[in-house]
């Protein structure tokens, strides 16, 4: 008897070892499975977000194109012909020329808002001449007689990978953008800043302010900030928010800067 | 004497308790109590065996609302329940003053293995904690489940092992390895008490 509860005991103190070894084990392995399989999606919504921009931005260079080289040039030849037709015009019927003169400027109107259009939708300026020039021209375009825009930036800008720079001239332009259009404000900073971790771009306006858990909790609300988000998420930037209502808001956004010198230099090679 | 460390550590972190450890924390603190009385008892060479059996009612009260309190789904909680009922229905008719209720001890060495099962189940189905090793529900659950089965068949054949005292040192060699697993019992607890802690600022950490 005393052998069976000796044996017994031996038997079910294995099996509770035993239990709790495999339930540690393999609680472990999933916990690990889960991870990877969290961070391959991680991944995937990565690589969508990011094809995503791509198509926009591949999307607007095309219709700048279409507009530039299209419209442009019908444009083009239609004013050639209507300063032939003006010229028929003066000769024959001197009452119309003021009609002529009317459709002429209206057509230079159309020409120059074409040219804007297909130049804003490409930021040339930016894959031309850098970030540092194309938020120069972009403070340049804001400013008007009711707000002025200052860039303010470190001299040392490093160069960067062409999506990090496509990525925070958009978030500037949006910003901006907002600042101009929400903010009622008189002056915008751009700060652009050079760290050694990554580079650190903030918008700041004297305007009104903003509530941001309000914004955040209204669902009819612009694509602006999602937008500057998903952006942000691509590049593993961050965006933070100090802002409040009653007072300018100051957005500052973070990403870090991931060598591009090398890569570069091996494509250029 | 373990028991008295465990309660120590147990008081220390009692901040950082969630609640299932504050339960066991207290069935420990009555356990203390009983033993005291059973100390005292046995110098006077009063009958102190009912102890044990109370003893165990404590034990299983504490592990019934401790699990009850962590197992959330309600499957879990009329199982916790009703493991809970058998042993109080066992406990009432094994029930004795003067002689161990070993089927009831039994029983509950049993019903502590279920619970175990139970919470090891909801731990593989749930996948919510990180690190296993350093939780401590996880390290009470082990300690149970090994202090049940090492005790099981001790308490079950209780008239051989127990029974009579007059035979040649049996009773003292199976109280022995009762007394050892109980040790062996609260010194988990203990672990898992400072377990419970660092679990607490780790993801008091995480959440800042
Ligand atoms: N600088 C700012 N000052 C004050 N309010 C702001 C500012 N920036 C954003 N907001 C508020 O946050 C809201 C959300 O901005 P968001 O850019 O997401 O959308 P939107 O500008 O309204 O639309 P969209 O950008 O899609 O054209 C705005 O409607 C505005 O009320
Ligand atoms: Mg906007």
């Amino acid at each position: 008897m005393k052998l069976y509860i000796a044996v017994g005991t031996a038997v079910l103190l294995v099996m509770a070892i035993f239990i709790i070894v495999f339930v540690a084990y393999y609680q472990q392995k999933q916990i690990r499975q889960q991870l990877i399989l969290k961070e391959w999606q991680e991944k995937y919504r990565k690589g969508l977000l990011a094809a995503t921009l791509q198509a926009q931005e591949h999307e607007r260079r095309r219709i700048a194109q279409d507009l530039h080289d299209e419209i442009g040039t019908m444009l083009s030849v239609t004013k050639l012909s209507l300063n032939q037709l003006g010229r028929t015009v003066e000769h024959n019927d001197p009452g119309s020329t003021v009609l002529v003169q009317k459709t002429r400027s209206l057509l230079d109107e159309t020409i120059a808002n074409v040219r804007r259009i297909s130049r804003d939708l490409v930021p040339t300026t930016l894959e031309r001449f850098g970030l540092v020039s194309a938020l120069e021209e972009l403070a340049e375009k804001a400013s008007n007689g009711e707000v002025h825009v200052e860039l303010s930036c470190s001299d040392k800008m490093p160069t960067l990978l062409p999506q990090l720079d496509l990525t925070l001239f958009r978030i500037a332009q949006e910003l901006i953008n907002n600042a101009i259009k929400h903010a009622n404000a008189e002056n915008i900073i751009i700060d652009l800043h050079c760290q050694p971790t990554g580079i650190l771009l903030s918008v700041i306006d004297d305007g009104r302010g903003f509530d941001l858990d309000e914004i955040l909790k209204d669902k009819k609300r612009g694509l602006g900030l999602r937008n500057i988000e998903s952006r942000l998420n691509v590049i593993d930037g961050h965006v933070t928010f100090d802002v409040e209502e009653g007072r300018g808001s100051r957005i500052h956004i973070q990403v870090k800067n991931l060598k591009p010198e090398v890569e570069v230099e091996v494509e250029a090679v | 004497m373990f028991l008295l460390l465990a309660i120590g550590t147990g008081l220390v972190n009692y901040f950082f308790l969630d609640k299932p450890n504050r339960w066991l924390l207290r069935m420990l603190i009555f356990s203390f109590a009983i033993s005291l009385i059973q100390i005292h008892d046995a110098a006077y060479r009063h009958n102190n065996t009912y102890l044990y059996n109370l003893n165990s009612l404590v034990e299983m009260s504490g592990f019934a609302v401790a699990y009850w309190t962590e197992l959330k789904s309600r499957r879990n909680r009329s199982l916790v329940l009703s493991g809970f009922v058998i042993y109080v229905l066992v406990f009432l008719y094994d029930f004795s003053w003067t002689n161990i209720a070993g089927i009831a001890l039994g029983v509950q060495r049993i019903i502590m293995i279920m619970y175990a099962l139970l919470y090891f189940h909801y731990i593989l189905t749930k996948m919510q904690i990180q690190n296993l090793l350093i939780h401590s529900m996880f390290w009470v659950s082990a300690g149970a489940i090994v202090h049940a089965a090492g005790t099981l068949f001790v308490f079950l054949f209780v008239k051989v092992t127990l029974g009579d005292l007059s035979s040649n040192g049996s009773y003292y060699l199976y109280i022995t390895i009762v007394r050892t697993f109980s040790a062996f019992f609260y010194l988990v607890l203990l672990v898992s008490f400072w377990l419970r802690r660092r679990e607490f600022r780790v993801t008091g950490r995480l959440t800042v």
